[in-house]
């Protein structure tokens, strides 16, 4: 935890780390990954904050999704060394946005300044979050990941984005960010009560062992801090190729109180199903291999009187 | 020697009190001080069914087996009406519900997870139980003999390793192991749950409707363990844990009233210097003399129990008393005279007393008081083990400061 200027840095890549004993051949292709890596490091620190003007400047590349690959677990319990605000209001979101939101510093507390309303929980290489952006390019979307690299290659991807789409009118891009953060733990300390509009589950991960469904995203105790993030209206998006993952979500969503299925109907008619479906890395892939998908969307009920 | 007394519990109604050292609890008479029970967890009878034994392969031990078959104490308290105390185990992942007329076993139900904290609400009714994991369960004081009889039938034809084991589900949870748990008082018609984990959350939720999260109250950076609200002032919470201060709040609200340093205290010379890892507030106890309007705060790491004075108007500072010098583990007022039981333990000492008594005063400082019955709780108490190592880890709050990996 500290403050806000620090929630921005990240761990060194270190090369212990990254070489073991293990054959040339291998050593030589960690090499070239840290090598990529650490270079896509100097770029991102540089970058990050930077609003790009984009007046004949050398378009930067797209990041390469094989620099970045990461074991796909990981254990939401364990203490993690993660940067996150003591409180919303602790929050500087100009270091995220820096198009769109003032320096913190500027902030007039009078005058509202916008909010994050759609949150990608687990966005992984961040495909629906990149087609999020220009389906709402008027509202904030921040995608929210625990793995490192995965989150830095979608920070590079969002640079890389913003740079290219810097000349064009609508400036794309700059409504989207992501952090690397514990939703199950912390969402709380970015989001106050109903500031959400919609929340997206995407191939979250299944967990299967019984011992370990607390570890699952979707649960009945962390829908209750998914109502409490969610205005009245709101929505909870969950998509899943694992049929036991999404009978275990919607279970949990149906027994609580302050959720409702939404129809068949309305996921058909829905933009964003059709983004979810279609968009996300895990969906393509699911789509190569002719795998199934299941979608479930909540709304976010009233909250009775009390 | 004799195992330190882990858990403090006192009966207001009868006068008695419980001490909690390993696996056993014995109630003493407070005012003479002659023993009246003694009950131990080996008392507990076997589950005819066997499913302790056959559920998950038990590990095999690495120390002695009289290690592998402990099952102690770890949290203890008596109801408000003095019928009942409430307890929890750790190997065995136990709640206890003992008579305190008889010490019979009244309920006895096996959990998930280790239970971390208990509160009793419902006038008496019903126990919250926090866990390891952050989850929180709700269990009648005493169970309904249907809905046992249909548990039993229900987990007879169950997969031990299925989740239907526990047939119980969490009303609400952190993901984070709960540390502390209260039930608020009724205000303005209202209830609710507050809770604190080993992250710095501390959590209203209402209750009975334990989905609905009311608020956060946010402002500690380190574990919360001990939180209090004083019979006092209903919309005050005092909370502490690993930061170097007490957060006073006005929890109906949010509001963050006060930061009440703790650190400044304890090392008043070395406030400026260095950071010292050997000098971290570790609050380890927080309790309330409502006869002065007092609270006590007990800081592990420099074992200190310190008196506050914490006004019933919420816009007024608290305002710091004086301290003394304990080894202590457990507290439990009395009620009266701003007396209360306490219990002690050196690791340096073979021979030592387990339990005192001690009086606040109004103006906050601590005396012992010395009596017949005090000492003769102290030698009629009789936890002897054969050598150090069949005490239990007594797990000081401060290993609750995280460290984090990567």
């Amino acid at each position: 935890m500290s403050d806000n200027t620090k929630a921005l840095e990240e761990p060194n890549i270190t090369e212990s780390a990254e070489i073991g004993s293990s054959t040339t051949e291998q050593t030589t292709g960690k090499r070239k990954r840290l090598d990529y890596r650490q270079s896509q490091q100097a770029k991102r620190k540089e970058l990050k904050t930077v609003v790009f003007e984009g007046e004949g400047e050398e378009k930067i590349k797209l990041p390469k999704k094989k620099y970045y690959r990461q074991r796909a677990h990981s254990n939401p319990f364990s203490d993690h060394l993660l940067e996150y605000p003591k409180s919303p209001n602790d929050m500087d979101w100009s270091k995220l946005y820096p198009a769109i939101m003032p320096p913190k510093s500027n902030i007039n507390s009078k005058t509202a300044s916008p909010k994050v309303e759609i949150a990608d929980i687990g966005c992984g290489f961040g495909g629906l979050l990149v087609s999020l952006a220009t389906e709402f390019p008027d509202k904030l979307i921040l995608g929210m990941e625990i793995r490192v690299q995965v989150t830095q290659y979608v920070e590079d991807r969002i640079i890389a984005l913003r740079q290219q789409h810097a000349a064009s009118e609508q400036k794309l891009y700059n409504n989207i960010a992501v952090l690397r953060a514990n939703a199950m733990k912390f969402l709380p300390n970015f989001f106050e009560k109903g500031q959400l509009s919609k929340m997206f589950f995407c191939f979250p991960d299944p967990h299967f062992k019984a011992r370990k469904h607390k570890a699952r995203i979707i649960t009945s105790t962390l829908a209750s801090e998914y109502a409490y993030l969610l205005r009245p209206g709101g929505v909870v998006y969950t998509i899943t190729d694992v049929k036991d993952l999404h009978e275990w979500m919607v279970k949990h969503l149906e027994e609580h109180p302050m959720f409702k299925r939404l129809s068949k109907e309305w996921e058909d008619s829905d933009k964003c199903v059709q983004i979810m479906r279609k968009d996300t890395e895990e969906g393509k892939k699911v789509e190569r291999n002719q795998g199934d998908k299941f979608v479930a969307c909540y709304v976010r009920l009233e909250k009775p009187e009390y | 020697m004799r195992h330190p007394v882990q858990r403090l519990a006192y009966d207001k109604a009868k006068r008695t009190v419980f001490l909690a050292a390993g696996d056993k609890i014995q109630g003493f008479d407070a005012d003479t001080g002659s023993r009246l029970q003694q009950w131990s967890t080996d008392m507990i009878p076997r589950d005819p069914s066997g499913k302790e034994q056959e559920g998950r392969p038990k590990k095999k031990s690495k120390s002695d087996s009289d290690k592998s078959e402990r099952n102690s104490i770890r949290t203890l308290t008596c109801t408000d009406d003095g019928q009942y105390l409430v307890a929890t185990t750790d190997e065995k992942k136990l709640l206890l519900v003992l008579s305190t007329v008889d010490f019979s076993l009244v309920n006895n139900r096996q959990f998930p997870k280790r239970p971390s904290a208990t509160a009793i609400t419902d006038r008496g009714q019903t126990i919250l139980l926090g866990d390891k994991f952050g989850d929180v369960y709700s269990v009648p004081i005493v169970p309904s003999v249907t809905n046992e009889e249909a548990r039993r039938g229900h987990s007879e034809v169950s997969n031990a390793e299925n989740e239907s084991e526990y047939d119980i589900e969490p009303i609400f949870g952190h993901v984070s192991m709960l540390v502390d748990l209260i039930a608020t008082p009724v205000v303005d018609g209202k209830r609710y749950i507050i809770s604190g984990d080993r992250d710095e959350h501390v959590r209203v939720t209402r209750y009975p409707d334990a989905c609905i999260i009311e608020r956060f109250c946010f402002g500690h950076e380190q574990y919360v363990s001990q939180l209090l609200i004083p019979t006092w002032s209903p919309t005050t919470l005092i909370s502490g844990g690993g930061d170097d201060f007490l957060i006073r709040w006005k929890w109906t609200t949010g509001e963050l009233k006060e930061k009440i340093d703790v650190k400044g205290l304890l090392y008043p010379y070395k406030q400026n210097a260095h950071e010292d890892n050997a000098e971290t507030v570790s609050v380890a106890g927080i309790w309330e003399m409502s006869e002065f309007k007092i609270i006590l705060v007990f800081d592990d790491s420099a074992e200190k129990l310190l008196t506050f004075q914490v006004s019933d108007d919420i816009n007024e500072n608290a305002k710091f008393l004086d301290m003394a010098s304990y080894k202590l583990l457990d507290l439990a007022p009395t009620g009266e005279n701003g007396e209360a039981w306490i219990s002690l333990y050196d690791n340096a000492k073979d021979e030592q007393p387990l339990i005192k008594k001690i009086a606040v005063s109004s103006s906050g400082s601590i005396n012992e008081v010395e009596s017949e019955a005090s000492s003769n709780i102290d030698s009629e108490a009789s936890f002897n083990v054969s050598s150090r190592d069949s005490i239990l880890a007594l797990h000081p709050v401060s290993l609750l400061r995280k460290h984090a990996e990567h």
